[in-house]
């Protein structure tokens, strides 16, 4: 939005501020507010205080608190005992500090709630979904496409929160299907006795699928249900609303840094992820089949196709998108009471896991026909 | 007297249900106006249409000058920092102080120094009646009566123009509520402020409102003073004043 006082108002402001050099005495006419607070408390900077002897406000046409705070603290720089001012306006500025000062004893209010068709509940969910992928579509054409309109600050906050708090629980999970993999496949593989074809299993089936998915499941769970429950509790604060008439479009800061933030995360994520599982599979290689982490990067270097890697990478802002628009889209349909938010953290949850399974399945079905 | 907001033949429906059907009402400059009506008869829906929360379907608002129906975007933005909203709960941001709930906003949309900020921030706590303390307090620390005040801060943070607001004594006590009356009234006299106010409270209804406009079955039953609204004789209205006077014994 538009700051409302950049509005050139320098011509306008020099009558406003009229020193007269012979009498001394500093005219102050016109509207002081808000909108030329700014110009006009430069322009007072700008007086030589030693020059004024009086100062006159009859002239004032309109002045708000903030007009009056800027010529109080001009007052008190200047140092004039008895400025014809004083009466004027200060008088008002005086009995705004002095007036109210009554304690407020507070008393809880009872929460009020409502049954609703599960029927009801579905089309405006369909209707509210259509809404939100149409407000999410025209804000990234507007914003998105424009790095400059992102709010840097959220969305480094967004990366940190679903990022780099969640790599110590992504590693974990990580190396663990790493380790299984081995296991498994080591059994098998061990039988016909082609132990070192084991890299290629573990390398391909973790980088291409199993580590991408399991990092987006985790991210669904722990980035998207935050997002779900944040909003929603915003929601039933009214916070949304004090927003919007403040000025504030939730889209621009809410679900925006959301989507951006977990857009940057997810990628980096699923690289940390990729190597720790390769980390898990050669300790199992080596402890099961005897294969010296030597001979296991080795392999890794002759047998991998990189592609398994991009592919893996390539998923992973997708999965981002579906979780973070699934999770802020669920949380504005929170409604009125504590329990939706609940239920809908819950929906948030499941829908954005299995989305992105589906888009998974989707990625299968493209690559392969592609031959890739 | 200059017409600050006028209604005109509004329509809304909400959800299939017909809220307003042809509602009219005017407030001029300088007045509390005080919006009445029984529970679900819209007062709280066309607050929401005249901040540009709530859309209508048919019909006129114009405020300021301005038909909401028909503006641009620029001007809905200059609008809503020309007016102060009070919601029922407060809604202060929860993740920050009572002072950054205004600085914040300050911060956004001007570009005043930061110690004319700070002095503006502590400025709108005294006058809305806080201690000085409950500027670094976060709204959960906050008494109900002091959120309401606090929220009140915010509204009143870019000085506006028309200050609206959602059943401001509710969930008070008595004594609490008076005294937040009384700090409307004082505010208005000193500000000059325009304030629309949607409330329940009897008291707040014979002390405090100008003019008030009385909502039901989606149009004004009537609208003036409160000499004028008692001598009604339409039904509706009567009924109203009797269920007041009833609560009020209670």
């Amino acid at each position: 939005m538009q700051k409302v006082n950049t509005v050139d108002t320098n011509t306008l402001s020099q009558k406003m501020v009229y020193l007269e050099r012979e009498t001394k005495t500093l005219f102050l006419s016109g509207e002081w507010q808000i909108t030329n607070a700014n110009v006009l408390q430069t322009q007072l900077q700008n007086l030589n205080a030693q020059s004024i002897k009086k100062v006159d406000a009859s002239k004032i046409e309109y002045i708000d608190t903030i007009g009056m705070l800027v010529i109080r603290e001009f007052l008190q720089k200047i140092k004039i005992d008895k400025p014809d001012i004083e009466s004027i306006i200060f008088k008002k500025l005086r009995e705004f500090v002095a007036i109210f000062d009554t304690p407020v004893i507070p008393e809880s209010t009872p929460i009020e709630k409502k049954p609703e068709s599960p029927f009801r509940s579905l089309i405006d969910g369909f209707v509210l979904f259509v809404g939100f992928f149409g407000e999410i579509t025209l804000n990234i054409f507007k914003e998105f496409l424009n790095p400059l309109l992102w709010r840097a600050k959220e969305v480094g906050k967004q990366v940190e929160q679903t990022g780099a708090k969640a790599v110590g629980i992504v590693g974990l999970s990580a190396f663990l299907v790493g380790l299984v993999i081995a296991y498994q496949v080591g059994v098998q593989i061990e039988k016909i006795g082609a132990n070192i074809f084991i890299v290629d299993m573990i390398s391909i089936s973790s980088m291409r699928e199993l580590v991408p998915l399991i990092t987006a499941i985790i991210v669904a769970g722990r980035s998207g249900s935050s997002y779900t429950a944040q909003i929603g509790v915003m929601k039933i604060t009214e916070e949304l609303d004090a927003m919007r008439v403040l000025g504030f479009e939730p889209f621009r800061f809410i679900v925006l840094p959301r989507i951006i933030g977990l857009i940057f995360a997810m990628p980096l994520l699923v690289f940390f992820a990729d190597m720790i599982a390769m980390v898990g599979g050669a300790f199992v290689a080596n402890l099961q089949l005897g294969i010296s982490y030597h001979a296991f990067a080795q392999r890794l270097y002759e047998a991998f196709a990189l592609k398994h890697f991009y592919i893996g990478m390539v998923k992973a802002p997708f999965f981002a998108l579906i979780i973070a628009t699934i999770g802020c889209y669920r949380g504005f349909q929170v409604t009125g009471d504590s329990q939706s938010i609940g239920i809908f953290t819950t929906r948030s949850v499941v829908d954005s896991i299995f989305a992105v399974i589906f888009c998974d399945a989707i990625f299968s079905i493209i690559l392969t026909r592609m031959d890739i | 007297m200059k017409l600050l907001v006028k209604v005109k033949d509004l329509v809304t429906i909400l959800g299939g249900r017909i809220i307003h059907d042809g509602l009219s009402f005017s407030v001029n400059e300088g007045e509390i106006f005080g919006i009445l009506g029984g529970s679900g008869s819209g007062k709280s829906t066309v607050l929401r249409a005249m901040t540009l929360l709530g859309k209508f379907q048919k019909g006129n608002i114009e405020i300021l000058g301005y038909d909401l129906g028909h503006i641009t975007d620029e001007v809905s933005n200059m609008l809503r920092l020309k007016w102060g909203v009070l919601f029922q709960s407060g809604a202060l941001f929860t993740s920050l102080t009572v002072a950054e709930n205004i600085e914040v906003i300050l911060k956004e949309h001007t570009n005043l120094s930061p110690a004319l900020i700070n002095d503006i921030i502590r400025l709108k706590i005294r006058m809305v009646g806080l201690p000085d303390y409950t500027a670094n307090l976060y709204p959960r620390e906050l008494s109900g009566g002091m959120k309401k005040r606090a929220s009140l801060a915010r509204a009143l943070a870019m000085d506006p123009k028309i200050l609206f607001l959602d059943e401001p004594t509710s969930g008070l006590d008595p004594i609490g509520a008076r005294a937040f009356d009384e700090l409307i009234v004082n505010l208005r006299n000193m500000l000059g402020l325009t304030v629309i106010m949607i409330t329940h409270d009897p008291d707040s209804i014979q002390t405090v409102l100008d003019r008030m406009v009385i909502i039901g079955d989606g149009k004004s039953l009537i609208e003036g003073n409160l000499e004028q609204v008692k001598i009604s004789t339409n039904p509706l209205v009567t009924k109203f004043f009797t269920k007041l006077d009833y609560n009020n014994k209670t």
